[in-house]
């Protein structure tokens, strides 16, 4: 309860803060490498209102804010910086559950894999497919899986982001969600591990039931504790874009907006992306705390 | 290119006397009907996502791409010459004295809302331009007209901007005094047409909802970082002769990923290639590299030691090996070049060739040593460039040629590029990576730099003689004159004062499927896109 009141005042506090760095920064939004008119300027500031006191922009966007209006992006001529969210938020969400549901699927079985054969060869392996996955930057992944499954074999599209062609999907996804593989893995493993000692398990093993049986049936449920609570940050991540992989596969979505929007000196596209983050950071952890609690009855006291 | 201005005005007077206006048209159509047997969905990448489809509000190059298709000014450019040529306007003249223009619109333009194209449609496309609440960074491109520049900067009212519509046909435009690249402004995106009710009805969001143009296609989607997607337009004048019957432009920023979809066949035509691979992809049977209407070069910052004094620039220029520049680093065709002024692909201008015995005389005239003589040797220099590898390489070596050459210790600085840009406008430098694309096909766009106070000049260089015959050379009528003064111009930049150090010249790099036709390589990198087709 305290941690939903508090939620609010961490999102205003980011707000500020990044209000105030925004000001500091060097570099002026308007205009690049041709100079411009300073007349054109001057209209060009007094429209975005950037003429007006700091406290007055402020309270101003605050009130903008309160009524869903995050004002006009500058570098994007024309377009509210709401639309522009609006626009590319969907497509790195899609992205980000895509490869949440790579790295889910490959990390559980992986790591399953390696508590089960534990202090075997194959536990050794998967041990270094874990690290792999977590150590190898996705700039080195997305060009390597590019070059090999799309030009050399032709099998999957290079880049590009097609609803039409669901395919184009499947590279990005991958890569985004290799980093995710190696931790999940890892954490399954060294979860289940724990659990597979447990005195309930020992009666089940007791009782007579295979060891695979066991520990999907009796010991993964509680050996994904610690992935839960993983869980939280990583969404956060995965469904607010990643510049990296977004930009090397061409997909349209916010990560780019957001690095982009700070080069640009883009404030109003700035200010909405980091509110955005700070809404679904701040909510995802909320959601992970709850559903820790959900999974394991020792967290709730 | 001054031949070129000069061939422009010499076809505002011909044009008139003129029996088919659109016979130039000719030459760049398909000869056969070998085309039709192919799908014409032609897939380039336009490097980036497009910052607006506004023609009075877009900057770059890879909007005016698009504008070029979605709209059509009073003249054109033809791809092959460069010489503006009718569009939609039929034919125009011009009084003697180059004052008053006179332009005949055709009677088939149409909007691709169906609308008749007519004078008046310019006459407010351009005040629109010119009323500073409309924030156009190109409005100067409309100030030779009378009257422009007083209403753009809030001294003159509307109606004093001297264009008008004498019938639904004839535009007239008066100048306040001749401006010899007149026509070539008239081909400039900044003074094609728009709608205004259009953009009076939908506001700044005009072009993504309801964008009606003049051009040969219309917008038919607009996915942001996606794509956006062209039609040809079924109310163009000249549609029946448009070969492509789709257009499709992806922005594709990433360079890597640009080559990577190239070479999976999903482009036909990319002009961004990874510099990191040249080497590779200058065997590609598809690259081509033609010199570029841009300059690379450095800034000296002519306020501050040890540049305030113009024999230690003029030693810097002299102990610059641009050969080596462009053999080993930038390795893609650059033209090696101590002019400013950019030439095609034979032609040479003025400049100051390398020479380091020229350069340490310059030193020693200056009262320093040349490297490893006892003397008072030169102060630090901090050399300030925008983060990028090939602007790092760059000023790398050339600090240590410089080092070499001249003794010199350069300092290196590399900012982002807002920051780069503030430093400069600021004289925070000694010397500065700098690059300067012409507007128009005239050598004025590049010498106007050296202009005291001139917003893009960033030397704090300032010499009244230079001011006063550029301001000549900008109303001077003859041509053979008006030559002898741009080369005299150039000489003060590049050999005598050298406020700048000229380093090569820039190449368009592209990668162009073979089946594409009618993509002339020209100074310009301009591309109109009806003169474009697919063939096998």
């Amino acid at each position: 309860m305290k941690r939903l009141l508090q939620a609010p005042l961490v999102i205003l506090v980011l707000l500020a803060t990044t209000f105030l760095l925004v000001q500091a920064v060097p570099g002026d939004p308007f205009g690049g490498e041709r100079a411009m008119d300073p007349q054109v300027r001057a209209a060009l500031v007094s429209h975005y209102g950037l003429d007006r006191s700091v406290p007055e922009q402020f309270l101003r966007y605050l009130a903008g804010v309160a009524t869903g209006d995050l004002g006009p992006s500058i570098a994007h001529k024309g377009r509210p910086v709401t639309e522009i969210i609006a626009e590319h938020l969907p497509k790195s969400a899609l992205l980000g559950g895509l490869a949440l549901l790579f790295a889910l699927s490959a990390g559980i079985i992986l790591g399953t894999i390696g508590a089960l054969a534990r202090r075997t060869p194959l536990d050794g392996a998967t041990l270094v497919v874990a690290v792999l996955c977590l150590s190898v930057p996705p700039f080195v992944v997305g060009p390597i899986l590019a070059l090999v499954l799309g030009i050399h074999w032709g099998w999957l599209p290079v880049a590009g982001w097609d609803t039409a062609r669901p395919a184009t999907f499947i590279l990005p996804a991958i890569t985004l969600g290799l980093p995710f593989v190696g931790r999940i893995a890892r954490l399954t493993r060294n979860g289940l591990h724990e659990v597979m000692d447990a005195d309930f398990i020992r009666t089940a093993r007791a009782k007579g039931a295979g060891e695979w049986r066991i520990a999907i049936r009796h010991a993964l449920p509680l050996g994904l504790v610690p992935v839960v609570g993983y869980l939280g940050p990583a969404i956060a991540y995965l469904l607010t874009g990643s510049l990296v992989v977004e930009r090397f596969f061409q997909v349209p979505g916010l990560g780019r907006e957001f690095v982009e929007s700070a080069t640009n000196r883009d404030i109003p596209l700035i200010l909405g992306t980091v509110l955005l983050y700070g809404v679904v950071i701040v909510v995802c952890n909320l959601l992970s705390d709850l559903a820790h609690g959900l999974v394991d009855p020792r967290v709730r006291r | 290119m001054i031949r070129a201005a000069v061939l422009a005005l010499l076809a505002g007077v011909l044009a008139a006397g003129e029996a088919d206006p659109d016979g130039w048209r000719a030459d760049l159509r398909p000869r056969d009907d070998a085309w039709k047997a192919v799908p014409q969905r032609f897939v380039f990448n336009n490097e980036s996502e497009p910052q607006s489809l506004d023609p009075a509000l877009m900057t770059g190059v890879l909007e005016s791409r698009l504008a070029m298709a979605l709209f059509e000014g009073l003249a054109m450019r033809d791809p092959r010459t460069l010489e503006p040529r009718p569009a939609a306007a039929r034919r125009w003249e011009s009084d003697a004295a180059g004052l008053v223009w006179t332009f005949h619109l055709r009677p088939e333009g149409r909007w691709s809302d169906g609308q008749p194209v007519i004078a008046q449609d310019f006459v407010l496309s351009w005040r629109r331009a010119l009323d500073p609440a409309t924030g156009s960074e190109y409005a100067g491109m409309l100030y030779p007209i009378r009257g422009a520049e007083a209403y753009h900067r809030g001294q003159g009212p509307a109606d004093a901007v001297a264009v008008r519509a004498v019938d639904q046909l004839t535009l007239r435009v008066e100048l306040h005094g001749p401006c010899p690249w007149f026509l070539d402004l008239v081909t400039f995106h900044t003074l094609y047409p728009v709608r205004t009710d259009v953009v009076a009805a939908h506001g700044a969001a005009w072009t993504r909802t309801a964008l009606v143009g003049n051009g040969p296609f219309t917008l038919a989607a607009w996915e942001p970082r996606s794509s956006i997607v062209l039609e040809r337009s079924a109310t163009y004048w000249d549609r029946e002769r448009v070969p492509l019957e789709r257009i499709t432009a992806r922005p594709v920023d990433d360079l890597e990923a640009a080559w990577s979809l190239f070479q999976a066949g999903e482009l036909h035509w990319t002009p961004a290639i990874p510099a990191a691979r040249i080497d590779d992809i200058k065997r590609h049977p598809d690259f081509i590299a033609t010199p570029y209407f841009g300059t690379y070069y450095f800034r000296f910052n002519c306020t501050r030691p040890p540049f305030d004094d113009a024999r230690i620039r003029r030693a810097f220029v002299r102990g610059t090996d641009r050969e080596r520049v462009t053999r080993f680093i930038t390795r893609s065709g650059e033209v090696p070049a101590p002019w400013f002024v950019p030439r095609g692909p034979q032609a040479r201008g003025p400049g100051l060739a390398f020479d380091v015995e020229a350069a340490r005389a310059e030193l020693a005239a200056a009262g320093y040593a040349a490297p490893g003589k006892p003397g008072r040797p030169l102060p630090p220099v901090v050399l300030l460039y925008n983060t990028s590898e090939n602007h790092k390489a760059i000023a790398e070596h050339l600090a240590q040629q410089w080092q070499e050459h001249l003794g010199a210790e350069i300092r290196l600085e590399n900012a982002e590029w807002k920051v780069y840009l503030d430093r400069m406008k600021n004289l925070d430098y000694g010397l500065a990576r700098s690059a300067w694309i012409g507007d128009y096909l005239d050598s004025n766009t590049f010498l106007e730099l050296g202009r005291t106070g001139d917003g893009n000049n960033r030397t704090g260089w300032s010499d009244p003689e230079y001011d006063r015959l550029l301001a000549a050379s900008q109303i001077e009528t003859d041509p053979e004159r008006r030559r002898t003064m741009l080369d005299r111009l150039e000489r003060i930049l590049v050999e005598e004062q050298c406020p700048v150090l000229p380093v090569y010249t820039y190449v368009n790099k592209a990668l162009v499927r073979e089946e594409v036709h009618g993509l002339h390589q020209n100074l310009l990198d301009h591309h109109p896109w009806q003169f474009i087709w697919l063939e096998p």
